[in-house]
């Protein structure tokens, strides 16, 4: 199955993928989709654009294969579902809803076309990449996640938000969003955290106020919407991002996926990744100098698994400054989490920590 | 103030008093498994559920044409003893039989034909006494003495089939030879050197050969030479000159012994000499004849004579003629005193002649029929037959003018013939001489008396009479069973004398007319019957005799599965497998019966042979009587304290005695019993006992206790370990009824009794110090070495003297004299010396077959195996271990196995995670073969998984024997059986389970179908139908290779990841 460059037209684009499937059908051919192989294996480190790439290695799908079976038809079925519900009519669904609309029970038998939510949502993936479209233009959505504050106003459907009055909450970022239109900024730079509590912290010391930039956490995974926002900032803002997590390799994948892209969405690479964002903390030099060794929480065997396999990502490599934390990381054989910083005041963080930092620009690349 | 009193050693001394043994279990109940009201309920079902032809029968057979009638003991037993080497000992050598060496044929009836001749026997066995021994005896007085198992033959509805003597009731009809049945060669002739030549050179060391010029020839010579050393050279010119060869010499030549027909036999220096043929004849029948009945020899062999009574004049010359003109010798004639004639002849080649080649029995007791009288023709036979009659017979001077002139019996004016004897030889040998000549008979007899006779008080011995039937007229042999041979007639004379009541039997006359004048109808095989050789007596009674002896006998003859044996002719079956029958087949009854919550009564009644009333008071109160700790044997049963301590703790918790009813033979009483243990003598007191007649049993024991105890279900029930053992003895019928009134059967699974295991003397390797210091005191052996060789099991002289000499003893010191630290030292060389393991012939498995047909039976899944390992030894101690596998069916998948135990037939309840058995099955990986499992963890999966563990010597963890102890030998049989049986079941689930899941995910395709032709018509706008259509075409094409992708898929998944 060739993805087709109608990036349009997503209806024309699931109807040609059927009619594609009929056709091997009808001339007694295994009736099989091609699509590239989402996995570490296929993965390409684009050194010049500095993002992470699906390579050209293909995977089949066929029918009339035990194992493959029931992907092939969970697939074809939720390519159907979204035709038909969503497409034709102009509704979107969520991820969750979608689940519910496929889940049924084949008749004559006591097996689900779908069991749980993963395997629906791997199959909307699936279909993005067969299809060369965004799950948004197939009309799917994903949940809100992450909030966003600072001077800066949007439209969002028809609506003007001013995400400086919008108090402790801030602006609920939604998950598709693309077609938010920017009206005005009025910021320095973007401050991006996973963690909500620091979001929280940061927002009541008016931290965007005093420091004119934005605020914003994805409350848990950096969904794509998110990454999104702060791509179309870095570019249409001409903001810089700085990424503030956990001194830990958790952390430093959040971001490197900010950063060079996630080996799930690497198709779609170009529109989610910045490859200007820097890492502001925490590192394991702030341990130091901020004295937090006695915050150090103990590595366990799976987090020097995680170190050791991420340390050795194509896009990490090479860097020397991240080989240096991530050595440091097993030397200290510990973790610091933001909150440590609390330690040193409840507000440290927001009045002497960033600010320092920003000031004497002490990121990682 | 009151004083401390210090206590003095005699004080306590006097408290002191030695505890009887039910005092001592009335404080440690535990010890006896009546720890708790629930375990005590199965405890006490636990103790109560846990409590051919004979030697001298003769046989007739022939071997080498010669017919004899030998006793089926003695044969066998020859047979044996001569081939040691061809024994095929089996079943735990209760069971030897060896193929006929030579040539030997016994009297069978052809199935089909229903007629006699002689056919070969091709095994012999012997076997184990099992079970009671029965005389049956029919009228006319014939009988055979069987086991209960082995079957004769009857008639059923014109059918001859063969019945268990078990199954024999008085009147039933059973089948005998009826016709004439004779050799299909009768000698005519007797070649005295050919029959000298197969008596042992011992006894003809004194016979030499006259008239023997003519072979002398130079050949004969030269071999003359060569068997005399230089020195005896000149014998050879004794041999020529005197004209006589020693006997024993002919034996050692190469020589035509046709040749020598002319020549004579001589015994010594005895004047007479006797032609070295002797004609077959009628002289000779009848001289034979008188010999049985009048005659006898000088136990010095040198004198037979012929005594007659003095009207018997005429006999006496009849005689001597015969005698002349058999012998070619004058007899001399004697008239011995007023009333008696004595034919005699002083030469002592005749007497040997008579005794070892005719075998003729030397006095009045020990006569019998000269074997070679069997193989003579009818007509012979007859003759003969009528010289005896002659002489022993009444009316005797009918008898002898019927032999002068050749006669038929039925000519005589009398029906009946009659003739006693003192010699039971005699007795049965004229039966079955008679039966050979077609003639019936009855036979009776008389015991020993005493009687006054003119005022002197004269003892008469034993006599035996023979009734022979002159026209056969009035013989019980010419009828046959009305019921069993007519279905129906036209005749009305014959249908008013079938329908009169007391007419059960019918002629064979009558029956043959009938047929010819086509006015009965008879059953299918009644004709044969009438043209056949057999006939019918009924038994008159059935009795158990007292059998002292090891063995019972068997032959095997095939095609006829028959042969005639028995004193007086009878059909006998050869019913080899139903030997192993020949053991009572085992039915329980158990019953629990609730009277109140916690007060129940449990009745347990079998089938088996009874309890003699002497012994019931002693096994049912009275502990650890009739305990087998001394015996190293494989016995079932828990403590071994036996039924008492049921009773016991039944009396300590209800008051109430035990209840025993038990009845030993089917025509006898029963005993009841009321018995209460006194604990402080641990003797049994007897509350109430009386007779009564148990009419619904033949015979079998009944026990009722009253116990506190608690009923449940579940893991460690009644109803579980009821469960268990029925699955371990497949042979055993169980009806249960437990407190709810529900009946539970349990139907056996197979006839097959379990082998009964054999009794081992101790392994050197086995047994502990005190215990040899003991066995050497207590010891027959009068030297250590022989004590050693016999007292253990395989300890040979060379090992007995190896272990001697290691301990620095004497072989020839005497046990009881060694002391203690010598026997320390015996002690530790027996440990130290190379000793072969012991035989594993006592120790009894149950057998793959049975396990799985015991869990078929009580398991529902759809498949089973077995393994049983080869025993194998620890610590002295023989053991094998068993196990059984039951998989899927309407097991549940999502549990654990479940584990049944055993040890030597005995379910283990408690205990679980103690035992052995469970150790080794949590430490196999079954994983590898195919169910999932936890670590330290039973697997889980649908799957029942028996143990069993039969060893002389059961180690258990502790004095309540609910585990089995870890040691290495057993745990590492117990290993390699789980991998074995782990294998199969892999194998098995490998094939058909993953066949059978490839099969549902082929047919899933079928499924899928229509959902993707649905999706892809809404995505593409085409029609569904015609999607679907192509779609299930493309199936049928790639079903086959959908079936094989099993492997494909895995390596498929790998690609698909994210």
């Amino acid at each position: 199955m060739k993805k087709t460059q109608t990036k349009n037209n997503p209806k024309l684009t699931l109807e040609q993928l059927g009619k594609n499937l009929v056709q091997q059908v009808k001339s007694m051919k295994n009736p099989e989709i091609t699509l590239p192989i989402r996995a570490l294996s296929n993965i390409e480190y684009n050194k010049k654009t500095g993002t992470l790439q699906l390579g050209s290695k293909e995977g089949k799908r066929s029918f009339f294969n035990l194992g493959h079976a029931k992907k092939f038809l969970q697939t074809v079925e939720v390519a159907s579902i979204l035709k038909k519900e969503l497409l034709d009519t102009g509704k979107h669904e969520h991820l969750r809803g979608v689940f519910y609309i496929t889940k049924r029970t084949i008749p004559g038998t006591n097996i689900n076309i779908v069991d749980e939510q993963v395997e629906s949502d791997k199959v909307i993936e699936d279909l993005e990449v067969i299809t060369g479209l965004s799950r948004e233009q197939l009309h799917v959505s994903a949940n809100k996640m992450g909030s966003m504050v600072g001077n800066v106003s949007l439209i969002d459907s028809g609506d003007t938000i001013d995400c400086s009055k919008l108090g402790r909450g801030g602006y609920s970022i939604p998950s598709i969003t693309d077609e938010l239109q920017f009206k005005k900024i009025n910021a320095k730079f973007v401050l991006y955290m996973e963690k909500a509590a620091i979001f929280e912290r940061l927002n009541e010391d008016k931290f965007w106020q005093k420091n004119g930039c934005i605020l914003i956490t994805s409350q848990g995974q950096t969904t794509r919407g998110i990454r999104r926002l702060l791509q179309r900032l870095a570019e249409e803002g001409n903001l810089p991002i700085y990424v503030l997590c956990d001194g830990d390799v958790y952390g430093a994948y959040i971001y490197s996926v900010v950063k060079y892209g996630s080996i799930a969405l690497a198709h779609a690479s170009e529109r989610l990744t910045i490859p200007s964002v820097k890492y502001i903390g925490i590192t394991m030099d702030d341990i130091v100098k901020y004295d937090l060794k006695k915050q150090l929480i103990k590595l366990d065997e799976k987090d020097l698994a995680r170190i050791k396999q991420v340390s050795q990502y194509e896009w990490f490599k090479d860097n020397k400054e991240w080989q240096k934390q991530f050595k440091m990381m097993k030397e200290f054989n510990g973790k610091v989490e933001i909150q440590a910083l609390a330690t040193k005041g409840v507000s440290f963080i927001s009045e002497i920590y960033l600010p320092q930092k920003i000031k004497n620009k002490d990121f990682i690349d | 103030m009151p004083v401390e009193k210090t206590i003095t050693a005699e004080e306590l001394a006097k408290g002191q008093r030695e505890i009887s043994i039910s005092e001592f279990f009335v404080k440690n109940k535990h010890l006896l498994g009546f720890d708790n009201p629930r375990k005590a309920l199965l405890t006490t079902i636990k103790e109560a559920v846990d409590n051919s032809l004979t030697y001298d029968m003769p046989l007739i057979i022939r071997k080498k044409g010669k017919i004899s009638l030998t006793k089926i003991g003695e044969l066998v037993d020859a047979e044996l003893e001569k081939n040691k080497t061809k024994i095929c000992i089996l079943r735990d050598g209760s069971l030897e039989k060896i193929p006929a060496q030579e040539s030997i044929e016994a009297l069978a009836f052809d199935k089909k034909t229903l007629k006699l001749s002689f056919h070969p026997i091709s095994t012999l066995f012997r076997h184990k006494v099992n079970s009671k021994i029965y005389r049956v005896t029919l009228t006319s007085g014939r009988y055979v003495d069987l086991t209960a198992y082995h079957s004769v033959f009857t008639i059923d509805k014109g059918e001859v089939i063969s019945v268990p003597t078990e199954a024999l009731k008085i009147g039933t009809p059973l089948i005998v030879p009826r016709s004439s049945w004779n050799s299909d060669y009768a000698i005519n002739e007797i070649n005295l050197i050919e029959e000298l030549l197969m008596l042992d050179p011992e006894l003809t060391k004194k016979i030499y050969l006259h008239g023997i010029n003519n072979i002398l020839t130079d050949n004969i010579i030269n071999q003359l030479r060569e068997i005399f050393p230089e020195s005896k050279k000149y014998r050879i010119n004794d041999f020529r000159r005197f004209n006589y060869l020693p006997f024993n010499i002919l034996r050692k030549l190469k020589i035509d012994i046709n040749r020598l027909s002319d020549s004579r036999l001589g015994y010594l220096y005895s004047q007479h000499k006797m032609p070295v043929i002797i004609n077959a004849d009628n002289k000779l029948a009848e001289l034979l004849g008188f010999y049985t009945s009048e005659g006898s020899m000088l136990s010095s062999l040198n004198r037979i004579h012929f005594s007659f009574g003095t009207h018997e004049k005429e006999m006496v010359n009849y005689l001597a003629d015969l005698f002349e003109k058999v012998f070619k010798i004058h007899p001399k004639i004697k008239k011995a005193h007023n009333t008696a004639y004595n034919v005699i002849s002083n030469s002592s080649m005749i007497c040997f002649v008579f005794k070892h080649i005719f075998k003729v029995g030397d006095y009045a007791n020990s006569k019998r029929i000269p074997e070679i009288v069997h193989s003579f023709s009818y007509d012979l036979k007859y003759l003969f037959l009528l010289a005896y009659l002659s002489g022993d017979g009444y009316p005797s001077k009918e008898l002898f003018s019927l032999l002068k002139h050749k006669g038929v019996l039925p000519e005589l004016s009398i029906e009946k013939i009659t003739c006693a004897t003192a010699s039971s030889e005699l007795f049965i040998g004229l039966q079955y001489l008679l039966s050979s000549l077609g003639l019936s008979y009855s036979t009776g007899m008389t015991n020993e008396s005493e009687r006054i006779i003119n005022n002197i008080k004269t003892k008469y011995g034993k006599s035996y009479q023979i009734y022979v039937y002159t026209s056969g007229k009035d013989s019980h042999l010419n009828l046959l069973p009305i019921k069993d041979t007519i279905i129906g007639t036209t005749d009305s004379k014959l249908r008013y004398s079938i329908n009169r009541d007391n007419q059960i039997n019918l002629s064979f006359k009558v029956l043959k007319t009938g047929l010819s004048a086509k006015n009965i109808s008879i059953y299918k095989n009644v004709k044969t019957l009438l043209e056949g050789d057999l006939g019918v007596l009924r038994i008159k009674s059935i009795e158990e005799i007292q059998y002292d002896r090891e063995w019972v006998y068997d032959v095997s003859v095939p095609n006829c599965e028959n042969f005639v044996a028995g004193a007086g002719a009878i059909l006998c079956h050869n019913s080899l497998d139903a030997c192993e029958e020949a053991r009572i087949v085992p039915e329980i009854n158990v019953e629990i019966k609730p009277i109140s919550e916690d007060r129940f009564i449990v009745i347990v009644e079998d089938n088996g042979p009874g309890i003699v009333r002497e012994q019931i008071p002693n096994i049912f109160a009275k502990l650890l009587y009739g305990s087998k700790f001394h015996r190293l044997r494989c016995s079932r049963g828990q403590q071994g304290l036996g039924i008492s301590a049921s009773s016991m703790y039944g009396q300590l918790t209800t008051g109430k005695p035990a209840k025993i009813t038990s009845k030993i033979n089917s025509k006898k009483l029963a005993h009841y019993f009321e018995l209460i243990i006194d604990t402080k003598t641990n003797e049994p007191k007897i509350v109430h006992e009386n007779d009564f007649e148990w009419s619904e049993k033949k015979t079998g024991t009944k026990v009722e206790i009253e116990l506190i105890a608690k009923y449940q279900k579940g893991n460690q029930s009644v109803d579980q370990y009821l469960k268990q053992t029925a699955i371990v003895n497949p042979h055993l019928s169980l009806t249960y009824i437990n407190p709810e009134g529900e009946k539970i059967e349990f139907p056996r699974a197979t006839n097959q009794l379990p082998k009964e295991p054999k009794e081992i003397k101790p392994h050197p390797h086995g047994i502990e110090l005190g215990i040899l210091i003991k066995m050497l005191h207590d010891t027959e052996a009068k030297t250590l070495q022989s004590f050693l060789q016999n007292d253990f099991c395989r300890i040979s002289a060379k090992v007995a003297k190896e272990v001697c000499e290691k301990s620095s003893l004497d072989c020839g010191a005497r046990p009881e004299r060694i002391a203690m630290q010598e026997a320390e030292i015996l002690y530790k060389s027996l440990n130290a010396t190379k000793i072969m393991s012991p035989p594993t012939d006592c120790v009894t498995p149950i057998g793959e077959e049975l396990i799985i047909k015991g869990l078929k039976k009580e398991v529902d899944a759809e498949f089973y195996t077995a393994v049983s390992r080869p025993p194998n030894v620890y610590r002295g101690n023989p053991f094998v271990v068993e196990l059984g596998l039951a998989y899927g069916g309407s097991l549940d998948s999502n549990e654990l196995v479940k584990l049944y135990r055993f040890a030597n037939r005995v379910p283990l309840l408690y205990q679980l995670s103690a035992c052995a058995t469970t150790k080794s099955v949590v430490s196999t990986v079954w994983r590898n073969y195919g169910l999932s499992q936890s670590k330290g963890a039973l697997p889980v999966g649908p799957v029942v998984i028996l143990i069993h563990v039969a060893s002389v010597w059961v180690p258990f963890t502790s004095e309540s024997k609910e585990a089995i102890a870890h040691y290495p030998e057993i745990l590492k049989e117990l290993k390699l059986a789980l991998q074995e049986v782990g294998r199969k079941l892999a194998t098995y689930i490998r094939k058909n389970v993953r066949a059978k899941e490839q099969r549902e995910r082929a047919n899933l395709f079928e499924k899928y179908i229509p959902e993707l032709a649905s999706s892809l018509s809404i995505l593409s706008g085409e029609k569904k139908e015609v999607i679907k259509e192509h779609l299930e075409k493309k199936l049928k094409k790639e079903l086959p290779l959908l079936l094989g992708e099993v492997k494909q898929v895995k390596n498929e998944k790998n690609t698909d990841k994210e």
